[in-house]
C-alpha cells in the first residue's frame, strides 16, 4: 500500500508513475495491493446485492424488487463473492505474503503475475456489465445448474466468459505459488520450516490447477449448448443436466477449501503470535492440510443427496464427507492448544482469529449435519443450507481475512490499525453476523426455500431479524474502510516486528516493507 | 535462487521405504503425527513418493468406503 518504491530509496531508475506504476508493475506488493482493492470493491458490490436481497426478504410479499431480479441477485451474488472477492482477496495476501515468509525477492513470473491481476476487472465488468444486457443477468443461481443456464438470455453468456477469464487468472496465480514457493525459498528455509500460510497456499495452488479447468469444461459445455447444437445437459437431445451437477461439483467441492486452506494458514499465523507460543502440531496441521486436499476430491455428491441417488452412491459420500471432517476438526484441536495456557493477548487480529474458530466451528458442525444423508433430503434447497455455507465462508474466509489484514496492515502501511476501531468492527461484524444468519437455521429447519423472494406468513419474524442483522453487518464493514484509510495515510509507526510475539521473515523487514525486499537472500537457521 | 534444498540434511540421500511412507500419509488422513515421527519423516520421506503414496492412499481410502457400504447394505 504505502510500500517505499525502490526509486524512492535509490534515487535512480525511475519507472512508471501514476496509473502506469499501477498498470505495468511486476512488483508482487504493488500486485497484492491491486488484488486486494479488486476484491474489497467486488466484496461491497456483492453485498450491496445481499442487502437488496435482505430488504427485499425484510416482509413477506413483494416490496423492492420483480423475482426476476430477485433471482438475478442471488446468483450474482454468489458469483461476484466467490470469484470476485474471496478468491482474489486470498491470492492478494499470497502475493503480499509468500515472497516476504519465504524470503524471496518477488513471485516467480512477475510479469504472468500482473496478468493475472489485470485479466480481473474485465472479467468483472463483464459480469456486474450483464445487469445491463437484454434479460439481465444470469439468474440460475451461483452453481449454473442446467437446463435453467442452458436457457438463460445472453446474460449468461457473459457470466460464462467472465468465469472463464477468472479461471484463467487463478490457474495462472496458482502456477506462480506453486513455483515460488518450490523453487524461491531462502537457503535453509525447508518445506518444513515453512509458515503454515504459505503450505496451505502451495495445496490450495494444487487444487485451483485440478479443478478450475473442470470448471472451465463445464461452462464451455453449456455454452456450445446454449448456441453451437451440442446437447449436453439437454434431456430432449439425449443429454443428461445431472450430469453437469456432476462435473460443478467436481469442481465445487475443492473450490470449497480453495477458498477456506488460506484462511487455515492465515490463522495458524496469528493464534501462535498473539498466544506466544509456537503452533501445535504443525506437522499434524500440513499432513492434515495435504489430506483434505485429497479427500476433497471424493465427497462432491454429497450436493446432490437429492437427484436421486442410490442408496450405495448415498452412503459413499455420507460416509467420506464426514470421515473428511477429521483432519478438519484436529486443526481446531490444534488452534485450540496452541492457546492452551499460553500468554495470549487479544488484539483485533486475534479477536478475528479466535471469532473465526467459534463461528467456523459451528458452519462445521451444521456442514456435518448437511452430510447425513436422509436429514440433507429434508434441508436441502432451505434456508439451512444458506446458514451452513455462510457460517463457513463468511465466518470462515472473511474474518481470517480480516484477522490476517489487521495482522499484516503495520507491515503494508507501516502503521499500526487503529485497536478502537478494529475492536468495534470485530464486535459489530461477529454480533450482527449471528443475528444475520442463525436464524436461518430455524427458517430452514421450518421449510423455507432458498433463492425465493417471497415467503409464508409464519417465516416472517426470522426474516425481520436476519434483513435487520445483515444491514448491521454490511454496515460495519465500512468500518474497515475506515481503518484501512486511516493506517494508509498516517497513525502510530509500526516497527519492523510490529506485533511482540510475531515470527517469521516478514517480520526482519522494516514497515512498510520496502519496494524491494530480499534481494540477498536471507539465510534461515 | 532454488536453495530450498540447501540444507545439509537435504544432501542427505531419501531412503525412506513403501511403509514408512505410506504409514506417514495415513497419519496424514487423521491429521496427527507424534514429532518425533514427523522430524524422521522430514529427514528420510521422499517428496514425490509421498505424493504417489498420497494417491494411492486416496484410491484406498474411497475402495475402502464403497466396501464398507456394500457390508452395510447386503
Amino acid at each position: 500500500m504505502a510500500a517505499v518504491t525502490h526509486e524512492q530509496l535509490h534515487g535512480h531508475h525511475p519507472g512508471p508513475t501514476g496509473l502506469m506504476r499501477w498498470i505495468t508493475t511486476t512488483n508482487h506488493k504493488d500486485i497484492g495491493t491491486m488484488y486486494m482493492i479488486f476484491s474489497f470493491i467486488m466484496f461491497l458490490s456483492g453485498g450491496v446485492m445481499a442487502l437488496t436481497i435482505r430488504a427485499e426478504l425484510f416482509q413477506p410479499g413483494l416490496q423492492v424488487v420483480q423475482p426476476e431480479f430477485f433471482n438475478q441477485l442471488t446468483t450474482m451474488h454468489g458469483l461476484v463473492m466467490v470469484f470476485g472477492a474471496i478468491m482474489p482477496a486470498f491470492v492478494g495476501f499470497a502475493n503480499w505474503m509468500i515472497p516476504l515468509m519465504i524470503g524471496a525477492s518477488d513471485m516467480a513470473f512477475a510479469r504472468m503475475n500482473n496478468w493475472s491481476f489485470w485479466l480481473l476487472p474485465p472479467a468483472a465488468v463483464l459480469l456486474l456489465g450483464s445487469f445491463f444486457v437484454p434479460g439481465g443477468a444470469s439468474a440460475a443461481g451461483w452453481t449454473l445448474y442446467a437446463p435453467l443456464s442452458v436457457q438463460m438470455g445472453m446474460g449468461m453468456d457473459l457470466a460464462i466468459f467472465a468465469i472463464h477469464i477468472m479461471g484463467i487468472s487463478s490457474i495462472m496465480g496458482a502456477i506462480n505459488i506453486v513455483v515460488t514457493v518450490l523453487n524461491m525459498r531462502a537457503p535453509g528455509m525447508t518445506l518444513m520450516k515453512m509458515p503454515l500460510f504459505c503450505w496451505t497456499w502451495l495445496i490450495t495452488a494444487y487444487l485451483l490447477i485440478a479443478v478450475m479447468p473442470v470448471l472451465a469444461g463445464a461452462v464451455t459445455m453449456i455454452l456450445t449448448d446454449r448456441h453451437f447444437g451440442t446437447s449436453f445437459f439437454n434431456a430432449a437431445g439425449g443429454g443428461d443436466p445431472v450430469m453437469y451437477q456432476h462435473i460443478f461439483w467436481f469442481f465445487g467441492h475443492p473450490e470449497v477449501y480453495i477458498m477456506i486452506l488460506p484462511a487455515f494458514g492465515i490463522v495458524s499465523q496469528i493464534i501462535p503470535a498473539f498466544a506466544r507460543k509456537p503452533l501445535f502440531g504443525y506437522a499434524s496441521m500440513v499432513y492434515a492440510t495435504a489430506s483434505i486436499a485429497i479427500l476433497s476430491f471424493a465427497v462432491w455428491a454429497h450436493h446432490m443427496f437429492a437427484t436421486g441417488m442410490p442408496a450405495a452412491g448415498q452412503l459413499f459420500f455420507m460416509y467420506a464427507t464426514m470421515l473428511i471432517a477429521v483432519p478438519t476438526g484436529v486443526k481446531v484441536f490444534n488452534w485450540v492448544a496452541t492457546m492452551w495456557r499460553g500468554a495470549m493477548t487479544f488484539e483485533t487480529p486475534m479477536l478475528w482469529a479466535t471469532g473465526f474458530i467459534f463461528v467456523f466451528t459451528m458452519g462445521g458442525f451444521t456442514g456435518l449435519i448437511c452430510a447425513i444423508a436422509p436429514i440433507d433430503i429434508q434441508v436441502q434447497d432451505t434456508y439451512y443450507v444458506v446458514a451452513h455455507f455462510h457460517y463457513v465462508l463468511v465466518a470462515g474466509s472473511l474474518f481470517a481475512l480480516f484477522a490476517g489484514a489487521y495482522y499484516w496492515l503495520p507491515k503494508w502501511t507501516g502503521h499500526m490499525p487503529s485497536e478502537g476501531l478494529g475492536k468495534l468492527h470485530f464486535w459489530c461484524s461477529i454480533v450482527f453476523f449471528n443475528i444475520t444468519f442463525f436464524p436461518m437455521h430455524f427458517l430452514g429447519l421450518a421449510g423455507m426455500p432458498r433463492r425465493i423472494p417471497d415467503y409464508a406468513l409464519q417465516f416472517a419474524d426470522f426474516n425481520a431479524m436476519a434483513s435487520i442483522g445483515a444491514f448491521g453487518f454490511g454496515l460495519s464493514q465500512l468500518i474497515f474502510l475506515v481503518v484501512v484509510v486511516k493506517c494508509v495515510r498516517g497513525g502510530e509507526r509500526a516497527a519492523a516486528r510490529a506485533w511482540e510475539g510475531a515470527e517469521g521473515l516478514e517480520w526482519t523487514v522494516p514497515s512498510p516493507a520496502p519496494h524491494h525486499t530480499f534481494e540477498e537472500a536471507p539465510i534461515v537457521r | 535462487m532454488n536453495a530450498g534444498g540447501d540444507g545439509p540434511s537435504h544432501d542427505a540421500p531419501r531412503r525412506a521405504g513403501f511403509w514408512p511412507t505410506m504409514r506417514a500419509v495415513l497419519w496424514s488422513f487423521f491429521g496427527v503425527r507424534k514429532r518425533q515421527a514427523y522430524l524422521d519423516d522430514a529427514g528420510s520421506l521422499n517428496p514425490l513418493a509421498v505424493v504417489a503414496a498420497g494417491v494411492l492412499a486416496g484410491a484406498l481410502f474411497v475402495i475402502v468406503i464403497a466396501v464398507a457400504v456394500q457390508v452395510v447394505l447386503a
